[in-house]
C-alpha cells in the first residue's frame, strides 16, 4: 500500500466498515495524487461504494480514518468535490436548469453563478436544447449527462465518479471518456470506480483492486496489468489471478 | 467532519423545499379547496331551506306572516277544552302578530294560590311561549270529531289536530294527526306549545280567579335576558340573549386548539413524504455530495415545516374569522401566541423522529406505518377531550400537558379552554424544547445512516446502535 505523500489529494487509512455481521470494507488503505485518474476498481457489491461513501464522510468508519486535501474532511471540502453516485437520481418534474441551478448553490454557488456555469456545462456536452426541458422528458443516458454536469458545477478540483458509464451508449460513454482525460489534463483528479475493467485499462493512471471489501491490488495501471498477469494480460485477467478465479 | 449546519445551504434547501411543495397541485387543491368545503358545510343548511322553499316547508308551517290552523278534539268526559280560551289564544296572536310584540320579561312565583295539580315543571318550562315567536303565528280551532278534523288535515286547511283521547284526564294521552310522518318532531311544535297553553289556560281558569295569576299561569317566561356574573377574580362578560350555548362556546376554542396542532402533522407529514419521494427517486445521495446529513434534515424541516405552517394558517384564519364574527372566541392575543409557541415546539419535537422514521422505511408507504405511532402519541390528548372540558385542571389534563410527547396539543386545549397557571406553560414549553432537542439528537443521527440504507427496515437494535455511534 501506499505511504502517504506531500501531494496525495486523498489518503485512506485502515478504513472498516461493517453493516450488521457483513463487513463491508476491511482495513482499506490507498491515497489518490493530485492530479491523476484513480481507478476504484472490482466486481459489483465488492464494496467500493461503501469506501467512496466513507471517504466523503457520508458513512462514518468503524475503524480508520480519510483525509482529504491533506486533513480530515471538513465543511468546506464538500464544495471541492463532485460527486456522483451509482444509486443516482433526479428531481424528475423540474426543469433541467432549475435541477443544476440547485445543486450549484448547494456547492456554494450563487444562483447566478450556477446558471452560466451550468450552461457552460450544458453547452460543452451539447445538451442545451433540454435547458428547460423536464427531467423526465429526457432520455436515461440524458438524464445520466445531466447527473455528471451537476458534479462539475463550480470546477470542483476532486471528482469521485461511481460507475459513470452505466447506462450509455458508446457514443455517450466516448464522449464522457474524452472529457474526463479533458479534465485530467487541465489539473483535476478523478477517483473513478467501476466494474469494466477496460474502460479503466484505457483512462486510469492508477488503480485499485477492491474484492470481498479488501483492497487487493493497488498501483499504476501498467505495473499492476504486468505483475499481476503478464505482458500480453489484460487487467481483467490480472484481477482474476489474483483473487484465484 | 462534525460541524455546525451552514445557515445558507439550510437556507438553499428550506427554500426549495418550500417552493417544491407549495407549487404542487395537491397542495393548491388543498389549499382552495378545503375552505370551499368548509364554507360550503356552513351554508349547506341555508341552501337546503332555500332549496326546499323557505322556512316553512322546513317545519310544516305556514310561511312567516301567515297563519297556521292547529286543530284540536276534546274527546274528554268533562270536556277539558274551553272555547273561550280558543277565543283568548287567537285574540292573543292577533293582537302580538299585529304589535309584532315583544313580550316583556318576567318570572313571577306563584306560591300557594297555585292548585296542587298545576304545579308542573312544565308550567315553567321557557319555551312556553303559546306558539308565538317571530316566525310563527298559530290559530286554534275546534273540531267536532276525528273525522272532520282528518278531512281538515286531508285538505290542507289545517297543518295539524290535536286529539285529546277519551282518558286523557288519567292518562294525558295525545293523538296527533299530521300532515306526514315526522312532522311533529321536527316540525309543528309550536302548534302542540300552543295547543298545551290553551288547554292549560283552560283548566286554570275554573280555579284561579285571579286574571294576573292566570297570565303568569300561562305565561311564566316569555323572554330571558341572561347576565353572567363574574366570580372572584374574573372579568364579567355579558354575553347577552344572543350567546351561544355554554357547551359550543366551550368546545370551540378547543377546536381552535386543534388547528394549531394540525399544523405539526400537516407539516410533518410533508417532511415523510418528501423524504420517501426523494429516496424512491434516488436523489438524497446526490444531495450528501454537497451538504451534511443535518444540514439537510434542518433545511427540510424549516421549508417543509413553513409550508404546512402556511396551509394551517390559511384554514385557522378561515375558521378564525367566523368564529371572531359570531362572537364564540374571546381568546386573547397572549393565548392565541402561547398556542402558536405549542404548535412551532410540537413541530420541531416531532419533525426530527418522523424524518428518521421515513429514512428507514424501505418506501412511503412504510414511513407512513412507522410514523403512525408518533403520531398517535401527539393526538392522543383529542381521544380523552370529554376528560379536558370536564377538567381542564384536572390530574389528567395537567399531566398530559406537561408531559413533553403529548404536551403540543394538550397544552394546546387547556390554553383554550381558560387560564393555565404560568408555572404550568413554563414547565411544559421548556419540557417540550428539550424533547425537541433529544429528538434532533437521535432523528438526525438516525437520519444520517438510514437515508441510504435500501430493502428491508434495519430492526430496533440497529437503529439503537446507529443512534450511539452515527
Amino acid at each position: 500500500m501506499n505511504a502517504p505523500l506531500a501531494a496525495d489529494l486523498l489518503d485512506v487509512r485502515g478504513v472498516s466498515k461493517a453493516f450488521r455481521s457483513t463487513k463491508a470494507v476491511d482495513d482499506v488503505s490507498f491515497a489518490v495524487r493530485e492530479g491523476e485518474v484513480f481507478g476504484l476498481l472490482g466486481p459489483n457489491g465488492a464494496g467500493k461504494s461503501t469506501l467512496i461513501r466513507i471517504m466523503l464522510d457520508i458513512y462514518r468508519p468503524d475503524a480508520g480514518s480519510v483525509l482529504v486535501f491533506g486533513h480530515p474532511m471538513e465543511r468546506a471540502d464538500l464544495d471541492r468535490i463532485g460527486y456522483l453516485p451509482e444509486e443516482r437520481g433526479l428531481y424528475k418534474k423540474r426543469r433541467v436548469i432549475q435541477v443544476l441551478r440547485y445543486l450549484g448553490q448547494l456547492k456554494g454557488l450563487t444562483a447566478q453563478g450556477a446558471t452560466e456555469s451550468a450552461d457552460r456545462w450544458l453547452a460543452r456536452l451539447g445538451m442545451q436544447e433540454y435547458r428547460d426541458s423536464k427531467v423526465q422528458t429526457l432520455s436515461k443516458g440524458n438524464q445520466q449527462k445531466i447527473q455528471l454536469i451537476g458534479t462539475l458545477l463550480g470546477d470542483p478540483p476532486l471528482l469521485v465518479w461511481d460507475e459513470p458509464f452505466s447506462g450509455l451508449d458508446p457514443v455517450n460513454a466516448n464522449q464522457v471518456r474524452d472529457l474526463l482525460l479533458e479534465l485530467r489534463d487541465a489539473g483535476t483528479t478523478v477517483i473513478l470506480s467501476t466494474h469494466l475493467m477496460s474502460q479503466a485499462e484505457a483512462i486510469c493512471d492508477r488503480v485499485g483492486l477492491v474484492h470481498g471489501g479488501r483492497l487487493v491490488i493497488c498501483g499504476p495501471t501498467e505495473e499492476v496489468r504486468v505483475s499481476h498477469g503478464g505482458p500480453q494480460a489484460t487487467l481483467e485477467q490480472a484481477f482474476l489471478t489474483v483473487v484465484g478465479a | 467532519m462534525r460541524s455546525r449546519p451552514q445557515g445558507r445551504r439550510v437556507a438553499t434547501v428550506a427554500r426549495r423545499e418550500f417552493v417544491a411543495t407549495v407549487s404542487r397541485p395537491g397542495y393548491i387543491a388543498t389549499l382552495l379547496l378545503l375552505p370551499l368545503l368548509m364554507a360550503l358545510i356552513a351554508v349547506l343548511p341555508a341552501i337546503a331551506v332555500a332549496l326546499a322553499g323557505g322556512t316553512s316547508e322546513i317545519v310544516g308551517l305556514k310561511p312567516p306572516g301567515e297563519i297556521s290552523l292547529i286543530g284540536v278534539v276534546d274527546l274528554t268526559a268533562r270536556g277539558v277544552v274551553d272555547d273561550a280560551q280558543i277565543a283568548w289564544h287567537n285574540a292573543d296572536q292577533e293582537a302580538a302578530d299585529a304589535e309584532e310584540r315583544q313580550l316583556p320579561g318576567s318570572e313571577e312565583v306563584l306560591g300557594d294560590k297555585l292548585p296542587e295539580f298545576l304545579k308542573d315543571k312544565q308550567l315553567t318550562d321557557r319555551r312556553d311561549y303559546g306558539g308565538f315567536d317571530e316566525h310563527w303565528r298559530i290559530a286554534l280551532q275546534r273540531y267536532a270529531d276525528v273525522d272532520v278534523a282528518r278531512e281538515a288535515v286531508r285538505s290542507g286547511e289545517a297543518s295539524a289536530v290535536y286529539v285529546l283521547d277519551a282518558d286523557w284526564m288519567e292518562t294525558a294521552h295525545v293523538t296527533a294527526l299530521l300532515p306526514e310522518r315526522g312532522a311533529m318532531s321536527r316540525a309543528l311544535y309550536p302548534g302542540k306549545v300552543a295547543v298545551a297553553r290553551m288547554v292549560r289556560k283552560s283548566l286554570a281558569a275554573r280555579f284561579v280567579t285571579d286574571d294576573a295569576v292566570l297570565e303568569r299561569l300561562v305565561r311564566v317566561m316569555e323572554t330571558t335576558d341572561e347576565t353572567v356574573v363574574a366570580t372572584e377574580g374574573e372579568d364579567a362578560e355579558d354575553d347577552g340573549p344572543n350567546g351561544l350555548d355554554e357547551g359550543i362556546a366551550m368546545i370551540l376554542p378547543v377546536l381552535f386548539a386543534s388547528f394549531f396542532s394540525l399544523s405539526i402533522f400537516v407539516a410533518s407529514g410533508y417532511l415523510l413524504d418528501g423524504i420517501g419521494e426523494e429516496k424512491e427517486n434516488r436523489v438524497l445521495e446526490v444531495l450528501l455530495a454537497s451538504l451534511t446529513p443535518e444540514e439537510l434534515l434542518l433545511g427540510k424541516m424549516i421549508g417543509l415545516g413553513g409550508a404546512g405552517l402556511l396551509q394551517t394558517s390559511v384554514l385557522l384564519v378561515l375558521g378564525l374569522i367566523p368564529m371572531l364574527a359570531m362572537g364564540a372566541l374571546s381568546l386573547g392575543v397572549a393565548t392565541i401566541a402561547g398556542m402558536a409557541l405549542c404548535a412551532a415546539l410540537g413541530y420541531a419535537e416531532y419533525a426530527s423522529v418522523m424524518a428518521a422514521s421515513g429514512a428507514v422505511a424501505g418506501n412511503r408507504q412504510e414511513g407512513r406505518q412507522i410514523s403512525a405511532v408518533f403520531t398517535l402519541t401527539a393526538s392522543s390528548p383529542m381521544f380523552v377531550l370529554p376528560v379536558f372540558l370536564a377538567a381542564p385542571d384536572g390530574a389528567v389534563s395537567v399531566f398530559l400537558s406537561l408531559f413533553p410527547p403529548t404536551a403540543p396539543m394538550a397544552m394546546t386545549m387547556r390554553l383554550g379552554l381558560g387560564d393555565v397557571p404560568l408555572w404550568h406553560v413554563a414547565v411544559a414549553v421548556v419540557g417540550m424544547a428539550a424533547a425537541a432537542w433529544l429528538s434532533w439528537r437521535v432523528g438526525s443521527r438516525v437520519f444520517r445512516v438510514g437515508i441510504l440504507m435500501t430493502g428491508a427496515r434495519p430492526p430496533l437494535r440497529q437503529i439503537w446502535a446507529w443512534i450511539r455511534t452515527a
